[in-house]
């Protein structure tokens, strides 16, 4: 696949490669006439939070805000192109709702604490950015140049810088005496602390459970927990109100219907996001769904009182006329380094006159047809003889326009850039996991829960339902055994011996499933909570199941996977979105997700009361990412097979010989030139040494 | 118009000639008729904009009031009752590319029966066309 060398980008290929905007982006494309509206909405709302707070801060309440529009239309793009607009004004937070547990106020303010720590697009972190904004308001020199205020605090020896910070918590209590003081006080003390304290106080003030080090480290004896959260996250909002308002966008809601269309997910978001507007002060929610979604299977379930804290605004994003695509597309062209020739090179004139004025293109689809145009273009210059020879024709024409868009012909999904995609995810969620155990803050239970849900879906036998009371969170059927599933990923031992206490008694009705990373087994020291585990396991009506570092991100990637499917963002190698029944079709024939460890453990294969970790060497060739295709309790696999990536990502680097042989044995039909097609197809995400050895990306 | 311009020209020409110069009865009939056509007003031509107004009419009888939006099936149904489906799409696509309306794509999760997907006009990478609005130049 051609490279940005090779068609002279200025930007990586990566850029024309990425059709799905990436919200924490710091450089990406924007044509500011695009959803104008929208964003100014958005920003207009909270420059009047930011007034309110400057004139009558008793006085702020929080807004509401829905925003609607087909795939690829700009939703996502517009987080990014406000966070960078806005900068430090706004202390942005992207919430992709759990799709099959419920969202707590512990769950919302663990996702913003740590979106916190991200940084705002001038260099400052959020949570600096907030609280340098919050001490200049409080100080009365106003929020707008927070590092100045962070420099100028930095600066004062402890016990002066102490006093300072004390007296801007007095007169934030007395603005608003219900605040959490104990919050506040840790909030503000973040930018000022070490690395490692720094890291302790946001894992404290997200609400996740600390370890003891780190409570010792901040001078706590206890976590937040799930009833001070509620507190917390009121307390958060109004400090960040006076400061740096909070943004909180709600994505992807289309993920909350469930096919059932009772809409109990979507009225317990309702809920949650009518208390949010209702009892936090200067917030300003925004809602992104799909417009045909919204109207017809999200909204209605809202009662009145819910609907009228949630949509106080309606924006429908509009997708971009004739002139807006024309700029859109000399932008990307503007890319382009050395071009070959002048625009409209590399679609050609008749192609842009179609692209500009048939209906139904949003921006991704555009991008798309540039990628498109440029590999084209690439391909021509490879195909063309001698090395000094420059293409200046254009990419071949299509036919002439009929009524109909021509580019309205359907191809079928192309299921080596599903791949693509997957594996993309995997990446992402193994970044993930390996990020959260070094920062030692463990993977939010809930975002596990999904996972164990849509894993359940590709386990033939196996029905996982998200109806459990705490201390479970799941129940696990499994023929005529129902087991409740319990999720413990508390960090400190007293927590976790008291819910091991619960779970013990929940043994007298029914057989217990727990599930702990295994990055987080109990230390020895933990002694208390050893004994309680070895009584609970004594009652042989439960199983400990610790999850691999592989197996977790596994099932995080699968989430995202299906979410994103149901989203319209899983398009194939031509842009061309692929429906959510095609991605599961996919899942079924490739991911052969029985054969993963913890799917398989859940069904209850193997004896074992707890699982043997997978060894470095066993962890580093996965038992099995295909298995046996052809196995019984498959389905049929589809005449299009793709199965020479999935091979490559089990066996990480072979000879391309191996790599043909190994796909025989799973794809008799396979040859060496529908392998060497497909490791083609995947473009940068396969490497090669030299002409025979061949391994993902991804095992670099 | 150019002959007639050309002709009016030269019988002006004749008239302030010095020597006499005879002017044709049916030379000035010929001019005067061309004269005539020139003044008339064009023949009447039929109008995009009214050619296109059931087409908007029937967006705003099936428009939604709180997302602006129209459902195509909806429009397409009202205006097959006086056309044929060929032409309700060709005058959906043609106001859409006078940027009179807005069509846009699909984006739901498989919602739309096989005779709603037959009555949305096709749109790009493999999509319908399943959701109109008027655009904000032209909307009531």
């Amino acid at each position: 696949m051609g490279t940005a060398d090779v068609a002279g980008g200025k930007m990586s290929r990566a850029f024309f490669d990425s059709l799905h905007a990436d919200p924490w982006a710091q450089d990406f494309l924007d044509l500011a006439a695009l959803n104008a509206r929208a964003t100014e909405a958005i920003e207009d709302a909270v420059e009047r939070v930011r007034s309110t707070a400057r004139a009558e801060a008793r006085a702020l309440r929080s807004t509401s805000i829905v925003i609607l529009g087909p795939p690829g239309a700009g939703k996502t793009h517009l987080f990014a192109r406000l966070r960078r607009k806005l900068g430090p004004r706004g202390a942005f937070v992207l919430i992709r709702p759990l799709v099959h547990a419920e969202m707590t106020p512990r769950f919302v303010l663990g996702e913003i604490v740590r979106q916190l720590g991200f940084a705002a697009p001038r260099g400052l972190s959020q949570t600096n950015a907030l609280v340098g904004s919050l001490l200049g308001r409080l100080d009365g020199v106003g929020p707008g140049f927070p590092s100045a205020l962070i420099a100028e605090y930095a600066e004062l020896p402890p016990h002066e810088r102490r006093e300072r910070l004390q007296t801007a918590i007095e007169r934030m209590l007395a603005t608003w005496p219900e605040v959490d003081e104990g919050y506040l006080t840790r909030l503000l003390e973040v930018p000022f602390a070490p690395p490692a304290t720094a890291r302790a106080l946001l894992t404290w003030l997200s609400g996740t459970d600390c370890d003891e080090d780190q409570l010792r480290r901040i001078g706590a004896s206890t976590s937040l927990g799930e009833m001070r959260a509620l507190s917390g996250l009121r307390t958060l909002a109004a400090a960040c109100a006076l400061g740096s308002p909070i943004v909180l966008v709600f994505d992807q809601l289309e993920n909350l219907m469930d096919a059932s269309g009772a809409g109990l997910r979507l009225r317990a978001y309702a809920n949650l996001a009518a208390e949010y507007v209702d009892t936090m002060r200067g917030s300003v929610l925004v809602h992104l769904a799909l417009d045909s979604e919204w109207d017809r299977g999200i909204e209605p379930t809202f009662n009145l009182a819910q609907r009228s804290r949630i949509v106080m605004r309606r924006e429908v994003l509009a997708l971009p006329k004739s002139v807006e695509r024309e700029a859109l597309l000399k932008l990307y062209y503007q890319q382009l380094r050395k071009p070959k020739s002048p625009f409209p090179w590399p679609l050609g004139a008749a192609r842009v006159e179609r692209l500009c004025q048939d209906p139904g293109y949003t921006p991704r689809m555009l991008l798309t047809e540039f990628r498109d145009a440029l590999d084209t273009a690439d391909e021509e210059v490879a195909a063309l003889p001698g090395p000094e020879l420059t293409p200046t024709r254009a990419s071949p024409e299509p036919s002439a326009p009929s009524t109909a868009p021509d580019s309205s012909r359907r191809h079928s999904p192309d299921r080596r850039d599903i791949a693509s995609d997957w594996l993309s995810r995997l990446r992402g969620a193994r970044d993930a996991v390996r990020a959260a155990g070094d920062d030692r803050v463990p993977l939010h239970a809930a975002r596990i829960a999904d996972g164990v849900l849509a894993l359940g879906r590709f386990v033939p036998g196996l029905v996982i339902k998200a109806k459990a009371k705490p201390p479970a969170q799941l129940s696990l059927e499994a023929g005529d055994e129902l087991e409740r599933v319990a999720i413990l990923q508390e960090g400190s031992h007293r927590s976790l011996s008291a819910v091991l206490s619960r779970l013990t008694r929940l043994t007298e009705q029914a057989n217990v499933v727990v599930l702990r990373e295994r990055a987080r087994c109990l230390p020895a020291s933990w002694a208390e909570a050893q004994t309680r585990r070895a009584q609970l396991l004594a009652t042989e009506r439960a199983r400990w199941i610790d999850i691999d570092a592989e197996d977790c991100a596994r099932i995080l990637a699968l989430a995202s996977f299906l979410q994103a499917a149901r989203s319209g963002d899983v398009t194939d190698s031509r842009g061309q979105p692929v429906t959510e029944p095609e991605v599961i079709e996919w899942v079924e024939a490739t991911l052969d997700v029985m054969s993963w460890r913890l799917a398989q453990t859940l069904v209850g294969e193997g004896s074992e009361r707890t699982l043997e970790p997978i060894d470095v060497e066993e962890r580093s060739v996965p038992e099995s990412f295909i298995g046996e295709l052809g196995g019984t309790a498959r389905r049929e696999l589809p005449t299009e097979r793709y199965t020479a990536l999935p091979t490559l990502q089990r066996l990480r680097v072979a000879s391309f010989e191996r790599l043909v042989r190994e796909v025989l044995r799973v794809d008799p039909e396979a040859t060496r030139a529908s392998v060497l097609a497909e490791l083609d197809a995947a473009g940068d995400n396969v490497r090669w040494l030299g002409r025979s050895i061949v391994f993902l990306r991804e095992n670099e | 118009m150019l002959q007639g311009a050309e002709g009016l020209s030269n019988l002006r020409s004749a008239r302030t000639e010095k020597i006499e110069v005879e002017v044709l009865a049916s030379d000035l009939a010929q001019l005067l008729s061309t004269a005539t056509r020139m003044l008339e007003p064009d023949p009447p031509t039929p109008c995009p904009d009214a050619a296109l107004a059931p087409v908007l009419d029937a967006i705003d009888a099936a428009r939604d009031g709180r997302t602006g939006l129209s459902f195509v099936p909806a429009v397409v149904r009202r205006l097959t009752r006086t056309m044929a489906l060929s032409a309700a799409h060709d005058a959906l696509l043609t106001a859409a590319r006078r940027e009179l309306i807005e069509l846009r794509p699909e984006g739901g999760l498989g919602r739309l029966s096989a005779e709603e997907l037959a009555s949305c006009p096709p749109g790009p990478a493999g999509t319908r066309l399943s959701w109109v609005r008027r655009t904000s130049r032209v909307e009531k």
